[in-house]
């Protein structure tokens, strides 16, 4: 299961997916973050409620932070937990995504 | 969490057999002796990999092969199957169903867990 | 569960399977259609072959993997099955009946199996002869297939792999993670570098793969080993593995079949430290000079690989060597089947037993003599574990009998033309064997009418806001005492007014009375009820759900409902754990002794010291009310009142009440002996039992009291109860 949630924060929408970023949820993550990519400015990514990824949910998180840069826009991404951070690090992106591991703003 | 394995074989022992092997190695293990027996098993619980055989009464391994791809809980599940060198008009039929490994019967318990392994470690 | 344990399975298995092959063989001659013995045949042979493998009984392998082959030429029709065969194929079932029983014995030197086996084999030679190369020398290619004992070098070297995956591995279940973490486990992956062939727009579908990898691992596997990393994903994978030590223009060819991408891969291969940027600018060049077309993209299941390692060596035979020593004296761990009327019987006779055990020890107890009560104590405390024992021989899980729904479920919702999910939770809950049969039944009405009348249809579900599909929920637990089992839809609910009025109509209820919901639910049970606006053969013909209740008294059980107009029913039934034997608290009121299910009993308190009110049957438990009632009175006991009259404190489901006698005299454990004719219309008792002193005590039936005494304490006129 998968979830994602969006909220308006100081003029930026923070972007909160929760559950599993798999093959089983990549389809319906893909549109949720199309739609937040569609609707606003600035976008900031909080990985803090993935509980499991795979190389399918890596792959479109990676493909998202592409899109974003390309057309100009930053996609700052936080909250990396156990399983983002173990999965980027096998895949040696973690400096490709360019982004501190911090802590999620689901604690903030 | 450990990872957790459905195991679908007609023989109990064969059961058994890779039940303790991949226990002892760390995963949970869930059994089921047909695949009729296996579908009830689909209820809804995370399971990480199936190992199933071909050859059983009652649901034989390709008719439940088509059941869990047409499930959409469990139809990216990765399936290992089992069969004979025999088996290779089957074995086409299970690849076209979408199930790509495949172990040869007989096999040895270490096989079995380096197959497993290579899916999925616990 | 041990390996020890799962032999003993294999040959009882082995053998119940030769035992339907023997039998098979006997009746194919006569079959119009061999299809089914064959086949039957076929898969003893082949799931003996395939268990024995575990284990490495390679004995039993050879000679079964022949055996298999000649079958399935027989199967395929490719041979026929003639009187000379079968006698032959009844030789080789006997043969391997031998095999699987000496199993414990050492194989290896055992010539005489050899021998005979091999003289059996030769003997199949006319079912096996067009096969190709012959069936014998299949035996040798079995043994070792895929076993990696080898590794290709002494120390860490560093190899290269490039892989990208085929489009559909994550929809086959394939994790490429999963790929680096296994090497992970065969050496040090020392770099790696992912690629991402997605489009960079909208165009991208996340379902499909569009990952590859450059790794740099440092390991001693074999070349062998590394390839089997990928065996799952070789079909639908480019794979290249470059062995350490490769010239450079190993290299210079991988960056030329990327074509477009060279210059990206060379970049990723000089951080690899794979080549240097010289020699990479040196290949670019020449390939840009020369004009050099790269080859067309790679064939799928393709591994290109240069052969520089040695041949794996083979080590199986010395580590099969130390398999074989584990080989003992088997101890035996078998497993029996028994009847299920033996078993009835058992249980019956340890009933008995505790019984005059009972008996004995009071008597003991009279006779004062230390020798003696201690003597029968021991024996008492052996039984009751012989008790349970016996008693855990009969309990079964109740999930099969809750899979058995599913198809039910499926085949009446689309009968009805309804979508409905079935949910099963606790079916690893243990029950009686002899509970679960009668069971059955009575949750198969209530599931059926679940799906007939609770689930609303289509169009009333999307009026009411609801899923599409309807959710209904088997789910069994154990709860002090009891075993609680729902039946749960999220349909439309009890229509109070509706049952009120055809309960009116039959004249079940008064004119004005005032119900409570639980009372109105109950209401459902009474004989020839039905509320249904029409008939449907799945249910509602005004049969059912009485029948439901009888069912459930019989096993001592209650059931009830809750149910929410608008969003759903919860059918609750609860049940004894065992009917055969209880432990029972007894107590005395006048002459007579009654018994209370001991794990009902809360505590037992004087009635004096808690008495709230006499009048309406209420006492004060340390700032509880709670009603109770007065066996006295509900039996009409009469006789002289003992000076402190006692309350013990019982509960049985959310209820708790208390129950006023004479005496307390304690705890025993009781059998339920079936109350005579007599007795069944007496409210209140649920069953009789022998003391030890040979007076018969009567069982309580305690949920049938507790109703009474809470619908007392509802309200202060309690004739119209029942």
């Amino acid at each position: 299961m998968l979830t994602i949630q969006c909220f308006q924060e100081e003029g930026k929408v923070l972007i909160q997916p929760t559950g599993e970023l798999t093959i089983y949820t990549v389809g319906q993550a893909k549109q949720d973050l199309m739609n937040a990519f569609e609707g606003h400015a600035e976008l900031e990514l909080d990985l803090g409620g993935i509980e499991e990824i795979d190389s399918a949910g890596v792959q479109l998180l990676y493909w998202f932070k592409q899109l974003v840069l390309q057309r100009g826009r930053p996609l700052p991404i936080t909250g990396h937990g156990a399983a983002v951070v173990e999965a980027f690090g096998l895949l040696n992106l973690v400096e490709r995504f360019g982004d501190p591991i911090l802590p999620s703003s689901h604690t903030r | 969490m450990a990872k957790t394995i459905l195991i679908i074989d007609d023989s109990t022992s064969l059961r058994q057999v890779v039940n303790i092997t991949l226990t002892n190695a760390g995963y949970e293990v869930i059994e089921a002796f047909d695949g009729q027996n296996a579908l009830t098993k689909l209820d809804g619980r995370k399971i990480h990999l199936m190992v199933c055989d071909v050859n059983m009464p009652n649901m034989d391994g390709l008719t439940f092969l088509k059941m869990v791809k047409a499930d959409p809980r469990y139809k990216f599940t990765p399936i290992i199957m089992l069969t004979t060198e025999a088996g290779e008009e089957k074995k086409r039929e299970g690849q076209l169903s979408g199930a790509k490994a495949w172990v040869v019967k007989p096999f040895k318990p270490d096989q079995m867990l380096s197959a497993v392994s290579k899916l999925i470690l616990p | 569960m041990d390996l020890e344990f799962a032999k003993q399975t294999f040959i009882q298995e082995a053998l119940e399977l030769l035992g339907g092959m023997e039998s098979a063989l006997l009746v194919v001659e006569e079959e119009e259609n061999r299809t089914e013995a064959v086949n039957a045949i076929f898969r003893a042979v082949h799931t003996i072959k395939g268990s024995a493998g575990l284990f490495g009984f390679e004995i039993i392998i050879r000679f079964a993997h022949t055996l298999e082959t000649a079958l399935d030429r027989i199967r395929n029709g490719q041979v026929a099955l003639s009187h000379a065969s079968i006698t032959h194929l009844l030789a080789c079932h006997d043969h391997l009946a031998v095999l699987v029983e000496e199993i414990s014995r050492d194989f290896e030197n055992a010539p005489d199996l050899e021998i005979r086996g091999r003289a059996l084999l030769d003997g199949l030679a006319p079912l096996l002869e067009t096969a190709p190369g012959g069936g014998h020398s299949l035996v040798s290619a079995q043994a070792t297939p895929g076993l990696e004992t080898s590794h290709g070098s002494e120390s860490d070297e560093c190899w290269h792999l490039s892989v990208r995956f085929g489009p559909t591995v994550f929809q086959d279940g394939f994790d490429p993670l999963s790929c680096l973490r296994y090497l992970g486990t065969l050496g040090t992956i020392t770099h790696v570098y992912s690629l991402f062939a997605f489009p960079p727009d909208e165009t991208f579908d996340p379902e499909i793969c569009h990952l590859g990898f450059e790794i740099e691992l440092a390991t001693r596997a074999s070349r062998k080993t590394l390839e089997d990393v990928f065996e799952f994903v070789r079909q639908d994978a480019a794979i290249r593995i470059i062995p350490p030590h490769s010239q450079i223009q190993e290299y210079i060819a991988l960056i030329q079949e990327a074509g477009d991408a060279s210059e990206l891969l060379g970049g990723i291969l000089v951080a690899c430290g794979c080549i240097s940027r010289e020699s990479l600018d040196e290949a670019l060049r020449l390939q840009r000079v020369e004009g050099n077309v790269p080859p067309g993209p790679r064939r799928i299941g393709e591994i290109l690989v240069e052969e520089q390692a040695v041949p794996p060596a083979l080590v199986v035979a010395a580590l099969e060597k130390q398999k074989r020593g584990q080989d003992p004296q088997s101890t035996e761990t078998k497993v029996v089947r028994v009847q299920a009327d033996r078993l009835d019987r058992l249980v019956d006779l340890v009933g008995e037993l505790v019984i005059a055990g009972a008996s004995a020890q009071a008597r003991a107890g009279l006779s004062k003599e230390a020798g003696l009560i201690e003597s029968t104590a021991i024996i008492n405390k052996l039984v009751e574990e012989i008790r349970d024992n016996a008693l855990s021989l009969r309990m079964v899980q109740i999930g099969e009998t809750f899979s058995r729904f599913r198809r039910i479920v499926r085949d009446v919702s689309k009968e009805l033309g309804k979508s409905i999910e079935l949910e099963i939770r606790g079916g690893e809950t243990e029950l009686d064997k002899s509970m679960v049969e009668k069971l059955s039944d009575p949750l198969m009405h209530i599931v059926r009418n679940a799906i007939d009348h609770g689930i609303e249809p289509l169009d009333v579900r999307r009026a009411r806001g609801k899923a599409d599909s309807g959710s209904l929920a088997l789910s069994a637990s154990h709860e002090t005492g009891s075993i609680v089992i729902e039946v749960s839809d999220d349909g439309g609910g009890l229509n109070r007014n509706r049952i009120l009025a055809k309960a009116l109509e039959r004249g079940l209820i008064r004119e004005n009375a005032v119900l409570s919901d639980q009372e109105v639910w109950q209401l459902i049970f009474a004989p020839g009820f039905s509320t249904a606006d029409a008939v449907t053969d799945i249910s509602g013909r005004g049969v059912g759900m009485d029948v439901v209740r009888r069912n459930i008294d019989d096993l001592r059980g209650t059931i009830d409902i809750d149910s929410y107009e608008g969003s759903g029913t919860i059918f609750r039934i609860r049940l004894p754990l065992t009917l055969a034997i209880i432990d029972g608290f007894r107590v005395g009121v006048g002459n007579t002794s009654y018994v209370i299910p001991l794990n009902l009993v809360q505590e037992c308190v004087d009635l004096n010291a808690f008495l709230e009110s006499a009048e309406n049957h209420l006492v004060n438990l340390r700032g509880e009310v709670l009603p109770f009632l007065k066996l006295r009175e509900v039996f009409g006991i009469g006789g002289a009142l003992p000076p402190r009259e006692q309350v013990v404190v019982i509960q049985y489901g959310e209820t708790r009440a208390g129950i006023v006698v004479d005496r307390l005299q304690g705890e025993f454990q009781t059998v339920i002996k079936p109350l005579g004719e007599l007795f069944r219309q007496t409210r209140g008792v649920g069953g009789s039992t022998i003391l030890g002193s040979g007076e018969v005590a009567l069982i309580l039936d305690i949920p049938q009291l507790v109703q009474r005494v809470s619908s007392a304490g509802h309200r202060p006129n309690p004739s119209t109860s029942i």
